[in-house]
């Protein structure tokens, strides 16, 4: 029985009916709603690529039906720049070469925002620690840690 | 990867979903954070017709003292739990093993009552629900029952619930003055489940003594395995490294782990000798 969800993603209001209640919330995103910056990785709950911001909790999008997103504020990585603006946390990828196919990365920055709201000065063992749930095949994860310090950096400045 | 087609309900009160349970029966399945029953239903390893899901029913998302004793309510979240402060200084096991499930993306959604409910032989709840001395409440359709933790779980993936009943609280007494506990695991990575998990619950009594030690493993059985003859070592002198090494050596004894992909049975074997050790020795540490 189809139900009807009603969600506010990246601040824009979505009235989605028909929604079948084994439809995933990352495909809900992806094919419903056309936001393909969410990846699809893994899809076992182990990689992290499909993290979103659900009711300000970083959560597996592909470990969640889309019917309970009925109103659920969703935030993807298409709503964390402020317009032409990048986040630090974006800025900070770009400057310490956070990523190489950046598939992951969508995901990482997920995370580490929700990271960087837990802990706003956190140290290097806390950014490995708070990235366990996301896997990254290419960098080794050095450089993401670079990315992640250097964006709580940014962001400390900017707040004091 | 789809889970295969199924009627789903989300009942606003128990009541509720447990006549829906009573309706559908074994065909039904309760979803509680999802972290363990979607990723079975996406592997089609279940395939339930109903699912019933719990997310409408706040009344079981609370952390609480009342008088002697913490409730915790069923769908309170694995990082709601090791990020109470009531929960990290008067059950710092139980905040332990909350901290250590999953990874911080699965943290935020699974709950303790699922985890619970799920009953994995190597999941971290069930050794530190027991070493606790946990009671767990569930309704069903003739009311509602206390099941000790100790009785809980009955085999792997298997609780003594009925397919019509619903855990709704766990409840834990406070500890003594002298209680410190600790809960600690070897995985391989983050979201990994326990190769073997140590929870220790100790009460320091008189001249730098152990008067009450419960030692309880999780990834070595089907169910969560006390260590009685360790704990009375704990408890048969002053608690000194050599004892605590001594009852880690005794923890080793008539163990019979299972073999799986992550380890076999003999290193289950001598990694809980080790972990027995040094969970009996952080949980010492605390005061």
């Amino acid at each position: 029985m189809a139900r009807t969800v009603q969600a506010t993603v990246n601040g824009r209001k979505y009235y989605e009916e028909n929604v079948e209640p084994r439809l995933l919330l990352v495909h809900f995103l992806r094919d419903r709603l056309g936001l393909t910056g969410t990846h699809v990785g893994c899809d076992s709950t182990n990689c992290g690529a499909c993290t979103v911001m659900f009711n300000g909790k970083a959560v597996k999008s592909c470990t969640l039906l889309a019917v309970r997103a009925d109103g659920a504020e969703i935030t993807t990585i298409e709503g964390v720049a402020d317009e032409d603006q990048l986040h630090p946390l974006q800025e900070g990828f770009w400057e310490k070469h956070g990523l190489q196919c950046g598939y992951c990365t969508p995901g990482m920055i997920m995370s580490a925002l929700q990271l960087l709201e837990r802990h706003p000065d956190p140290d290097e063992a806390t950014v490995r620690q708070e990235l366990e749930g996301n896997l990254c095949r290419c960098t080794g994860y050095q450089n993401i840690v670079e990315a992640v310090l250097w964006a709580a950096e940014r962001l400390k400045s900017a707040g004091a | 990867m789809i889970p295969r087609a199924f009627e789903y309900f989300d009942p606003a009160t128990l009541e509720e979903a447990v006549g829906l349970l009573e309706q559908h029966g074994e065909d039904a399945k309760l979803m509680a954070g999802g972290q363990s029953l979607l990723p079975m239903m996406k592997l089609r390893m279940v395939s339930p017709a109903v699912v019933v899901d719990l997310w409408r029913l706040p009344e079981l998302d609370y952390i609480r003292r009342d008088d002697g004793v913490v409730r915790v309510g069923a769908m309170a979240t694995h990082y709601a739990l090791h990020s109470s402060p009531l929960i990290r200084t008067t059950l710092p096991a139980l905040a332990d093993a909350a901290r250590v499930v999953g990874d911080p993306l699965v943290r935020n959604l699974g709950t303790i009552g699922g985890s619970a409910a799920h009953a994995a032989y190597n999941a971290d709840y069930p050794a530190v629900l027991v070493a606790l001395n946990a009671e767990l409440l569930a309704v069903g359709p003739d009311g509602k029952r206390s099941i000790p933790a100790v009785d809980f779980f009955t085999d792997t993936f298997t609780t003594c619930l009925e397919p019509t009943e619903i855990v709704t609280d766990i409840l834990i007494p406070v500890p003594g003055s002298g209680a410190r506990s600790a809960y600690l695991k070897l995985s391989r990575r983050g979201t990994d489940f326990a190769i073997v998990g140590v929870a220790a619950a100790l009460t320091e009594g008189e001249g730098g003594h152990c008067a009450d030690a419960r030692v309880v493993l999780t990834g070595v059985g089907d169910v969560p395995v006390r260590v009685t003859e360790a704990e009375e070592i704990l408890q048969a002198g002053p608690l000194d490294a050599e004892r605590m090494a001594e009852a880690g050596e005794a923890a080793k004894r008539n163990l019979d782990p299972p073999s799986d992909v992550q380890a076999d049975a003999q290193y289950r074997v001598d990694v809980s000798g080790v972990y027995v050790r040094r969970a009996v020795a952080a949980a010492w540490q605390r005061s």
